[in-house]
């Protein structure tokens, strides 16, 4: 694996994006400010806001990395380049993650401390917020592999849709977990054995689905 | 230095309503090769073997000594591509991407790079999205020649160009050919771009090779002869000759394998000879193309 080639893409893609990132943040934190204002309607409105910023930018960095490129021929420019299909691939999933875990990271931070700071949110609120969080991301890992394999917008429009429904059906679920439900209102954060359990199996599907797009990847014989 | 830069032997690949068929060919080292197709005819495919981004179902590709698609990486160190429908990052600067390339190969050379600039009349400040096609495939080019690679591949590069433009690139591909060790690949629908700086041309159509030689060895061989033939007389069909027009008394030949003893056979049936003329590469790849479709459709 050529590790300059993948420095050189990475930090090419994290340049392209870099007026996107700061939207999303912009946007996260906008979110972030909302939810703070002591009121439900507020919390709520904010809580939809913030999921809403990492679902649209889990969807819009494969689309403009991926997708994009493609679409717009520039990808005959990189695969000119010394690389491999391997290599392409690694970059992508790692700038793609790099890029999409930094303003994750922000908001999460961000939102464990205004629960910790803030008397009208629960600390107990901390493993749901966090459950949730890192199931946005193996959202977006999901769209990033669909978008890779595929290299079909419509797909990864499909993806998105895919996502959102389990996203829905998920937070209905967990939340009505007794083991979840009781500690979501508490005082205290409390990580048990189910909410360690959801975090690790979220974390195993990413892997699994990262995976999954290297092996389709380098078993593609024709890339262009 | 490898005798050939690159080499097919029998190379296959099927899509759903196109087949490239055994296809073989060598390019030495230095030289320059035009690949002659008209619209699907294959040409684009093969440069993706070549390349290493599509790969063959039979047969072996060879690019400078690296077997493809295996060695793909060592290969395209080596290898400069460029192709009509390639396009730089639009939100960037022309010197963004000199940049980035630098960043890739060592062997980048700022200074031709500046030289290129002002040959090419490109400003590196400015916007990708505001360069016209012409000043785009200029730029690709730039990119590519500054960094000096043994092969260069060139997809159509001067498809949709105005002739200013054409004759800037035709211009600088020719000056960059003066280094003996430089080798181009150069595919085209455009005969007369080929005509003009290739010293080998290959023919492609419907995916195969329908001919495959020395630029001199075409014009060479390929002649036009107009023949007046006495009344009653019938021309005995010769293997040489491809196509044959006319009725009557004034009939006009295309043969592929000209030679003095071919006119002297004409004439010893009573056939006056009234003009042998030599035919462009157009023209000789228009006749190659029609005969292959006659010989098929038989």
């Amino acid at each position: 694996m050529n590790t300059a080639i993948l420095k050189a893409l990475i930090k090419k893609d994290w340049y392209l994006h870099r007026y996107l990132i700061l939207g999303y943040l912009m946007a996260g934190f906008a979110a972030l400010m909302m939810v703070s204002i002591p009121s439900e309607f507020w919390f709520s409105v904010g809580s939809i806001c913030l999921i809403t910023v990492l679902i649209a930018l889990g969807f819009h960095l494969p689309v403009s990395m991926v997708i994009e490129e493609r679409a717009q021929h520039t990808l005959p420019f990189i695969m000119s380049l010394p690389l491999s299909v391997r290599e392409y691939t690694t970059a992508k999933i790692f700038a793609n993650l790099l890029i999409y875990l930094v303003p994750w990271l922000i908001l999460v931070t961000a939102s464990y401390i205004l629960i910790l700071t803030r008397d009208n949110l629960p600390d107990g609120l901390i493993p749901f917020v966090t459950i949730i969080l890192v199931e946005l991301m193996v959202s977006s890992c999901l769209i990033l592999s669909v978008a890779l394999i595929t290299e079909s917008q419509a797909w990864t429009v499909g993806a998105v849709i895919l996502g959102n429904i389990i996203l829905q059906g998920f937070m209905g679920f967990i939340s009505n977990l007794p083991s979840i439900k009781t500690y979501i209102t508490g005082s205290s954060i409390v990580w048990n054995t189910t909410s360690i359990l959801i975090v690790l199996a979220e974390l195993t599907v990413m892997f699994v689905l990262l995976a999954i797009t290297f092996f389709v990847q380098f078993k593609k014989t024709d890339f262009i | 230095m490898h005798e050939f830069a690159v080499q097919f032997e029998h190379v296959t690949k099927t899509y759903r309503h196109f087949h490239l068929q055994d296809i073989s060919f060598t390019l030495p080292t230095g030289s320059i090769m035009g690949f002659i197709g008209t619209n699907g005819a294959g040409k684009s495919t093969t440069i993706r073997i070549l390349m290493g981004l599509v790969h063959q179902e039979k047969g072996n590709v060879r690019v400078l000594e690296q077997p493809m698609p295996a060695r793909q990486v060592a290969a395209k160190a080596d290898i400069g591509f460029v192709s009509e429908d390639l396009r730089l990052y639009k939100s960037t600067s022309l010197e963004w991407h000199m940049n980035f390339i630098a960043s890739i190969y060592p062997s980048w050379d700022k200074n031709y790079a500046k030289h290129l600039l002002k040959q090419f009349d490109l400003k590196a400040t400015q916007q990708i999205k505001g360069l016209s096609h012409g000043q785009r495939v200029k730029s690709a080019l730039l990119l590519v020649l500054a960094r000096r690679p043994k092969l260069l591949v060139l997809d159509e590069p001067t498809t949709g160009l105005d002739p200013i433009a054409r004759s800037e690139v035709l211009g600088e591909l020719m000056q960059v050919l003066t280094d003996e060790e430089r080798t181009v690949f150069f595919s085209s629908q455009n005969t007369l771009d080929v005509e003009q700086i290739s010293d080998q041309i290959t023919f492609i159509n419907q995916g195969q090779i329908i001919d495959s030689s020395d630029k001199e060895s075409y014009l060479e061989r390929w002649r036009r002869i107009r023949l007046e033939i006495p009344d009653g007389t019938t021309l005995t069909p010769r293997p040489e000759i491809i196509s044959s027009q006319g009725s009557g008394r004034l009939i006009t030949l295309i043969t592929n394998r000209f030679s003095p003893a071919l006119s002297a056979a004409y004439q010893s049936t009573g056939a006056s000879i009234r003009a042998i003329d030599t035919m462009t590469l157009e023209e000789i790849f228009i006749a190659n193309v029609q005969h292959q479709r006659k010989m098929e459709a038989t």
